[in-house]
């Protein structure tokens, strides 16, 4: 057989697809809680006897990593004495686990003719897993031991023979633990289908055949993702990020270097771990980043082993980013990670737009939303005495980014991808559920992360508690000041905003994390899940677009004209026409306002000793709307020489800077840099006060120039 | 053709052509293909109806008067949907909720790797909010104002240019009293306009379902308007019976109710199909069945099960999302005109891009150079290029090779090798969609048959069925009219279920009871039917979960001396879940419970025979000769007898490899397998013991 058989990799690739899917479908028909069942927050996959991943299955690409971390820990554990008949399961992050102490990872071995070929995994959200809050997610645990019961790869059945003391003491430590019995059951399941199904596609082809092919799909990625990766242009891109806990602000740097056929994300200067639940796990913030890269540039690729090879990503340990016990971990996935993965795809971002390769595939957008959730949960007593409780899966409804050539998703965090994660829950169901009245649920309007291409806006809802039931809740919402930035001079995004309306008309606007919330009869609780930015220059939308935007109440003219220096007039028919020669000239007195009120650049270009005659200087990209010609950084529409190198490119913009304040009165920066001809915003970033540029593109040809 | 015998008719009015098939209790199917016409489709209906009444020697009127039963099903709904050619709409809802049809449940679709939300029937322009609300419990907090309701519909007609408005509200399902008030202040004010209500036609809970049904509705609001013409025109010539529609659910429903809610006929063409493979499985005695539809484009999948087409409530209809009661078929973009390519691993891929008929596979010679898994067909001699249609269109053999030559080219195969890896990959994909259904509806492969129609159906069964372990394969003789005999075959059975959700055992009597009075319930629905006692046959059935699950398992009941046996029903369900799910899957403190009970009732077939075949001949069939076929990936080409459909007896069996010529289709008996027909004329195929 030769190294790479053309036939024999995709008929095995699309078996291996139906094993996980068929694994998944029985998760799906066993498992009993909403989360699991409707929410579809599960995984299956199959790994190579080494724990090298293959295939997943279920619809979230970020909780397949945690099956790689499953069975190398188990492998480590175990080693020598697993085998058939053997399960096992960990839902410890800081010890072989998932995302989350309520991620409960269960894996199998795979035998045929007496050695180990295969492991087959799945992995499901676990309505609870103990710890000082219900559904074990506890914003004010300071230690892993207060958060949830946890526990490394151990064994729940041997040879097939059930661990009844196992399953004891977990069941014994859980909240609702008929759910999560059945649950886990739900998994066991799914591994069950999935291995004996594995089985016979490696009785069929026999054990060397499968191993070969399982090598090859893996090693025919790697070789095709490292072509693509040294197709970019080499050097060096970085983004600074805040992670927000109440008034705190925890700096996170991301540097990116392209080299050869690498990429390496480095965290380094993360700060050490904290107190907060939000710490994060090397594998975590691997994984998720791994999925980012490959739906930017390579989702044409198989989603397998072959990914993680090129791509380094350095996590310094006993940081946020790589955190050891006693580190609390319930959210390990979410505030710290997530900011990691849009960080990695924003400096991404910069090295496409700097490389000249047109067949390169790729997909140029802003980063997802997900790093701005309005996640909070609900618990409370029902009428008959009972422990019941919520996670509001609207609250899950951020807007994306917006993308080169179109706006941004509504309601959805991604713009880029191969499928939908969450289906939204009816407003009918809802009620039927729980005892809450929802009086809106719809796009939530401003013109936050305005551009040519403007994002999508994230949930916004209100709803008044029923029944006289009293509800305790906890926020984890993440960007309640700074939002995520804008790319190619689009506006950042929306904050995620939690306020509660009391009975008698007073309302707080809440902290992010805030924790002992009581909402009380006939309260009102309103949310607003944020958005990524905008892409491009809010004054190049056309207008007809801002039109429609404020004739579906999401825009309001005045903002029309501020914003995009759209200028709107009442037509026939009482709706809003645009006034072209009024926009026209409302976009060009915009434009030389900005460049009125914005500060000096920081090394503005010196005639003639930096200048060098670049017309027979071929033209590279830089960024976007920006090019490289000889030593030089020119702005596209305007020729306005930027920056000689090896300065930022940003150097000789001017720079405009606005002082933004939250909701809840924290002040932060907008600062945008200029083309000093035009005036056209060519980059946007949101910042703390007193922070310096938080980008760098610097890609070799240009250091070196 | 008997004097007097009484005869069915049925017909299937598709996009490009009107199939037509005659059947009766003593005579074989008669079938005619007309090309469809689109602008009026009762033409192209009494066209296929005058053909296929000459080759039965008779006129129209002597035809229609000897009819029992004409039954049509229709694609015309469908295209409507397709093309985007429906009604204009506007949507008036609860205000604060406005947004939410365009959002689409948070479902997107993969768009050259954007994720964008499905196409939505209404424009977020086209939908105003009113100040209205009834909570849960049906009180209305806020009354709809008429004066409100009729100024957003003015600026939807003079602003926006609707020809039809939906209005649908929260809850209306529980007190539609909002709604309908809205619904008379938009008709009084505007006479001529098409208004539809969400209530009035799906009162369901899921305000998404609900008003989704209602936009479907209106948007294909009046495409089936020809059908009362159709039906004064039959009437008029001596048809007795009034026409019967097969809707999305395999059943039938009238003209009249057909033209109330359209959309119903949305799935109507595989509701048909679906029809007629559950009469030929009952007929049969198969009761568990896995049916393939495969064509140029598609493989659609449906499921029998317990003598039962299974069926969905909600779901997409052509990429639109709502509740309906239709057959749950499920379609994966593999057919034989699907094009191979060359993915950036190196590895053969087979579609989801099909060539289509223009310029359709290589071997088409219509100006395609792409391999589609017909050409590889063709390369390998699974098709003979030709007697391609019975020699009425022979194939381009030397288009199809070089195609497939080019294609390995870049990857160091040959045109062999490279067609022999587009057939496995093809049926990789086709194995995993019909596995994937199997699966999510908790069926158990080893017990099913596999059921294959439509175009490519019979090269490809075999294969299938082996892969999924399904026990034998079926090819139906009626297989490229199969919808347009679906129409016809009324398969006259009742079904009555009651929920119960009670757990087990439940001890009192209480199942028992609920089941003999389900089984008296149908008894007497097939008697006014007007069956016989004689021909009647009873199923019991019960679906079983562990408590809060979502999804269960039907266990079949026993009835001994006309009591059903309930006492078991844990221990069956326990070890029916322990066969699929595995041992570790048994929850041991969980208690069982059984969700609802179903008494299944069916009267006798009719068996349409084959008195076309040539009956009690036990003289080997005809060889039509040999081909040269690749069977392997490497090595010389083998000879493979090639049969002729028509010369096969009930008799006989025929061991693999060969191949049966049936005229416009093709079937393939894999070596190690036999195959047969049955009394239906239907080819069998099972592994050879």
């Amino acid at each position: 057989m030769r190294a790479t058989d053309p036939i024999l990799l995709e008929v095995m690739r699309s078996r291996l697809q139906a094993v996980v899917d068929e694994g998944a479908v029985a998760i799906e028909r066993t498992a009993v809680s909403p989360i699991v069942a409707e929410g579809k927050d599960f995984s299956t996959n199959v790994l190579t006897a080494s724990g090298e991943l293959l295939v997943g299955g279920g619809r979230v690409e970020y909780k397949w990593p945690g099956a790689r971390n499953l069975v190398r820990a188990t492998l480590a554990r175990h080693g020598a004495t697993v085998a058939p008949g053997d399960v096992f399961a960990a839902n410890d992050p800081h010890n072989g686990g998932g995302n989350h102490p309520q991620d409960i990872e269960v894996c199998r071995p795979v035998f045929a003719d007496g050695a180990l070929v295969a492991w087959v995994a799945a992995s499901a959200h676990v309505i609870d897993m103990g710890g000082m809050t219900f559904g074990s997610w506890a914003p004010d645990a300071t230690e892993c031991f207060q958060e949830a019961l946890r526990f490394p790869p151990v064994r729940l059945f041997r040879a097939g023979e059930e661990q009844h003391d196992v399953w004891a003491v977990i069941l014994n430590n859980v909240r609702l633990p008929q759910l999560v019995e059945m649950d886990v059951r739900g998994l066991i399941a799914g591994c069950h289908v999935s291995a004996a199904k594995l089985g016979s596609i490696v009785s069929g082809l026999g054990t060397a055949e499968f191993v070969a092919t399982a090598r090859a799909l893996c090693d025919a990625t790697e070789r095709v993702l490292r072509e693509r990766i040294a197709r970019l242009a080499a050097g060096t891109y970085t983004l600074d990020g805040w992670v927000e806990w109440g008034d705190e602000r925890y700096h996170l740097p991301c540097t990116l270097t392209v080299y050869g056929d690498t990429l390496r994300f480095d965290y380094t200067g993360a700060p050490g771990q904290v107190p907060h639940f939000i710490n994060s796990k090397h594998y975590i913030v691997e994984g998720q980043v791994v999925a980012d890269v490959r739906a930017s540039i390579a989702q044409d690729l198989p989603f397998c082993e072959g990914l993680w090879r090129p791509i380094e990503v350095v996590c310094p340990p006993g940081t946020i980013v790589d955190s050891t016990p006693p580190a609390p971990i319930g959210s390990a996935h979410l505030d710290v990670a997530m900011n990691c993965t849009a960080l990695a795809v924003q400096c991404l971002q910069f090295a496409l737009a700097a490389t000249a390769d047109d067949d390169l595939p790729r997909l140029y957008a802003g980063p997802s939303g997900q790093a701005a959730l309005a996640t909070h949960s609900w618990g409370y007593t029902t009428a008959d005495g009972a422990i019941d409780g919520m996670v509001v899966s609207e609250s899950f409804q951020p807007g994306s980014s917006g993308g080169v050539l179109r706006d941004g998703s509504d309601l959805f965090a991604n713009l880029v991808g191969s499928q939908h994660v969450l289906d939204f829950v009816d407003i009918e169901i809802l009620e039927a559920w729980y005892p809450v009245h929802v009086l809106e649920k719809r796009v939530a309007d401003g013109a936050y992360g305005a551009g040519e291409h403007r994002s999508g806006a994230g949930c916004c809802m209100a709803y008044r508690v029923t029944e006289g039931r009293r509800l305790h809740g906890a926020m984890f919402g993440m960007r309640e000041t700074l939002p995520i930035g804008g790319g190619a001079g689009g506006e950042p995004g929306a904050p995620t905003e939690f306020v509660l309306r009391r009975a008698d008309g007073s309302h707080e606007v809440l902290e992010a994390h805030a924790t002992g919330v009581e909402l009380l009869a006939d309260d009102t609780f309103e949310f607003r899940a944020g958005s990524g930015g905008g892409w491009g220059d809010p004054l190049d939308r056309l207008p007809e677009l801002v039109r429609r935007d404020v004739l579906v109440e999401r825009l309001r003219a005045t903002d029309a004209e501020s914003v995009y220096g759209v200028v709107l007039r009442t037509g026939a028919d009482g709706g809003p026409v645009v006034d072209p020669a009024a926009t026209q000239q409302c976009r060009v007195a915009a434009r030389s306002a900005r460049l009125r009120a914005a500060g000096p650049p920081a090394r503005a270009v010196v005639w003639p000793d930096d200048v060098t005659p670049i017309d027979d200087q071929a033209s590279f990209p830089l960024y976007h709307g920006v090019v490289q010609r000889g030593r030089l950084a020119i702005a596209v529409a305007s020729g306005a020489v930027l920056a000689a190198s090896p300065d930022h490119w940003t150097s000789g913009c001017p720079v405009l800077e606005a002082e933004r304040v939250s909701a809840r009165g924290v002040a932060w920066r907008q600062r945008t840099y200029l083309d000093p001809i035009s005036g056209r915003a060519l980059y946007v970033e949101a910042v703390p006060v007193g922070a310096s540029r938080s980008f760098t593109s610097a890609p070799t040809r240009w250091t070196t120039a | 053709m008997h004097d007097e015998e009484l005869l069915l008719l049925g017909v299937d009015v598709g996009g490009t052509f009107t199939d037509v098939v005659v059947t009766g209790d003593r005579c074989a199917p008669m079938r005619a293909k007309v090309p469809s016409t689109p602008l009026d489709p009762a033409l192209g209906t009494m066209a296929a109806v005058d053909m296929v009444a000459a080759h039965l020697g008779l006129d129209r009127r002597t035809l229609l008067a000897r009819l029992t039963r004409f039954g049509l099903g229709t694609t015309v709904v469908t295209n409507v949907l397709a093309t985007k050619t429906g009604r204009r709409l506007g949507l008036v809802t609860t205000k604060g909720f406005e947004d939410l049809i365009p959002l689409a449940r948070g479902s997107r679709v993969s768009e050259g790797g954007w994720l964008v939300p499905p196409p939505s029937l209404v424009d977020r322009t086209c939908i105003v909010g009113v100040a209205e609300r009834t909570t849960r419990d049906g009180g209305v907090l806020t009354a709809a104002d008429p004066a409100e309701v009729v100024g957003a519909v003015a600026r939807l007609v003079e602003r926006e240019g609707v020809d039809a408005v939906v209005v649908s509200f929260l809850w209306s399902f529980r007190n539609p009293a909002n709604e309908l008030a809205a619904r008379d202040a938009i008709g009084h004010a505007y006479p001529a306009l098409r208004v539809v209500c969400g209530a009035e036609l799906a009162p369901v809970i899921r305000e998404y379902d609900r008003t989704q049904f209602a936009l479907l509705n209106a948007y294909v609001d009046g495409s089936l308007d020809w059908l009362t013409g159709l039906a004064t025109r039959l009437r008029a010539d001596g048809l007795r019976p009034p026409i019967v529609l097969t809707h999305s659910g395999g059943g039938v429903t009238t003209v009249d109710a057909a033209r109330r809610t359209p959309i119903g006929l949305a799935q109507s063409g595989p509701a048909a199909g679906g029809a007629a493979s559950l009469e030929l499985a009952a007929v049969r005695g198969d009761a568990h069945v896995v049916t393939c539809d495969l064509g140029g484009t598609s493989l659609d999948v449906a499921l029998i099960s317990a003598g039962t087409l299974l069926r969905r409530t909600r779901g997409a209809v052509v990429g639109h999302w709502t509740s309906l009661s239709m057959v749950d078929v499920d379609s994966v973009g593999s057919g034989g005109g699907s094009v191979a390519w060359i993915d950036p691993v190196g590895a053969i891929r087979v579609g989801p891009r099909s060539a289509g008929a223009e310029p359709g596979p290589a071997c088409y010679g219509r100006g395609g150079v792409e391999p589609t898994v017909t050409d590889a067909l063709v390369v390998l001699g699974y098709i003979d290029a030709a007697r391609f249609l019975d020699g009425r269109m022979p194939l381009d053999a030397d288009a199809a090779s070089s195609a497939c030559e080019r294609l390995g080219a870049s990857i160091g195969l040959d045109s062999i090798e490279t067609a022999w890896g587009i057939r496995e990959i093809a049926l990789a994909t086709m194995a995993r969609a019909v596995r994937g259904r199997i699966a999510s509806r908790g069926l158990v492969a080893a017990d099913l048959a596999l059921l294959a129609y439509g175009g490519c159906g019979g090269l490809f069964a075999v294969d299938i069925a082996d892969d999924v372990g399904a026990r034998l394969a079926i090819i139906p003789e009626l297989a490229p009219v199969f919808s347009a005999y679906g129409a016809a075959s009324a398969p006259l059975r009742r079904e009555r279920a009651r929920s119960v959700a009670v757990r087990l055992p439940a001890g009192d009597g209480a199942l028992a009871a609920t089941f003999a009075q389900l089984r008296l319930d149908v008894l007497d629905d097939l008697s006014a039917d007007g069956v016989a006692p004689a021909d009647r046959s009873i199923e019991l059935e019960a679906d079983v979960r562990f408590e809060r699950q979502g999804s269960e398992i039907t266990i079949p009941v026993l009835l001994a001396e006309q009591v059903a046996i309930v006492d078991d029903l844990e221990t069956e369900f326990r070890a029916e879940y322990a066969r699929r799910f595995g041992a570790g899957a048994v929850a041991m403190g969980i208690h069982v419970e059984a969700m609802t009970l179903r008494v299944v009732g069916t009267g006798a077939r009719h068996d349409p025979g084959r008195a076309g075949a040539g009956a009690g001949a036990a003289s080997p069939p005809d060889r039509v000769g040999t081909r040269r076929m690749h069977l392997a990936r490497n090595g010389a080409a083998v000879d493979v007898p090639v049969l002729h459909r028509d010369s096969l007896t009930a008799e006989g069996t025929h061991a693999g490899p060969a191949v049966i010529d049936a005229g416009d289709t093709t079937i393939w008996i894999a070596p190690g397998h036999l195959g047969r027909l049955d009394a239906m004329g239907s080819l069998v195929i099972e592994k050879e013991a």
